[in-house]
């Protein structure tokens, strides 16, 4: 083989081709591949492989529930906080109408006797 | 550590005397549960500043004229108590009873208007609490053989809104005509 024959070959195998456009994914998935996997075993249970994407999905799958959950129960708490304000509130209110009907007949009374006491004797 | 102290104290030192106007309109009313059981009728009313607070907003929302009155006379109101017994004979209560409220109405507590009638039996005292021309709070001792009232209302009250009480709410109603008395249990 000449020199230049060489050359022309070595050119030609090491010519630059393009990955395409799914190069990364597949990196990352030959990545995920050959990573250890965990096993987790209960009584007689046969043994569930949990692969680190597999454990990922749980994981992000609970905490979108739990955040879920959380939200929904402080929009209730927020909600019956509220509602036991508004009722007392409303207790207070009519307390406060009945102190002041009290009020208004006390003042009455006042006004009923002083009345008395200036109507000259017949 | 010390700044900090420092910046509470300036902060909270001007509001003592804010707080202790408040509390020179109250009374200590005494414990009138013994009262309770034997009053045929009776109303127990406690509204602190909180509560207050609540009421007020409740009926700042609402737009029923007969409210108007309240309405802008508990505006400034830090606190309303009422203690109003009403018993199916004479001499239920004693004059001790009241004597622990007198007893507390002196300087600054001044009396306003005090009435009495021979004929029905009936004294009613109106006091005012007043420190300058703020008047601090308010009291209405009301006392015949089968009733006996106890007001206190705390926190500035315009004496010349409560006046247009009279007649706008009270008349006919007293504590006999009024549904929401709370009677009490059979078990008293």
């Amino acid at each position: 083989m000449s020199e230049h024959e060489l050359e022309r070959r070595l050119r030609s195998a090491m010519r630059p081709v393009d990955p395409g456009e799914d190069f990364c994914e597949r990196v990352l998935a030959r990545i995920e591949a050959s990573a250890p996997e965990y096993a987790v075993a209960s009584g007689d249970a046969p043994i569930v492989r949990i692969t680190p994407r597999v454990r990922r999905h749980t994981l992000a799958r609970w905490g979108s529930l739990s955040l879920a959950a959380c939200v929904i129960a402080g929009i209730g708490l927020m909600h019956w906080r509220q509602e036991v304000q508004q009722q007392r509130g409303l207790q207070a209110s009519e307390q406060l109408l009945q102190a002041m009907n009290i009020v208004s007949a006390q003042l009455n009374d006042v006004r009923a006797s002083v009345s008395r006491q200036q109507e000259p004797p017949r | 550590m010390q700044f900090r102290s420092l910046v509470l104290t300036s902060v909270l030192l001007p509001l003592l005397p804010l707080t202790a106007a408040a509390q020179a309109g109250r009374l200590v009313l005494p414990d009138f549960s013994a009262l309770s059981k034997k009053a045929s009728q009776s109303v127990d009313i406690s509204l602190d500043p909180s509560l207050m607070g609540l009421a007020n907003g409740i009926l700042a929302g609402t737009s029923n004229p007969n409210t108007a009155v309240i309405k802008d006379l508990a505006s400034g109101v830090q606190g309303v108590y009422v203690r109003s017994y009403k018993f199916d004979e004479d001499g239920a209560y004693s004059k001790a009873d009241v004597d622990a409220i007198r007893a507390q109405l002196v300087a600054p507590w001044v009396s306003l208007v005090s009435t009495h009638d021979r004929k029905q039996q009936s004294d009613v005292d109106i006091f005012v609490n007043r420190s300058g021309e703020r008047t601090a709070g308010m009291a209405i001792i009301t006392s015949k053989p089968r009733e006996l009232t106890i007001v206190n209302i705390v926190g500035p009250i315009d004496l010349a809104k409560l006046g247009q009480l009279q007649g706008q709410l009270g008349v006919g109603l007293g504590l006999g005509g009024d549904v929401s008395a709370h009677p009490p249990s059979k078990g008293d």
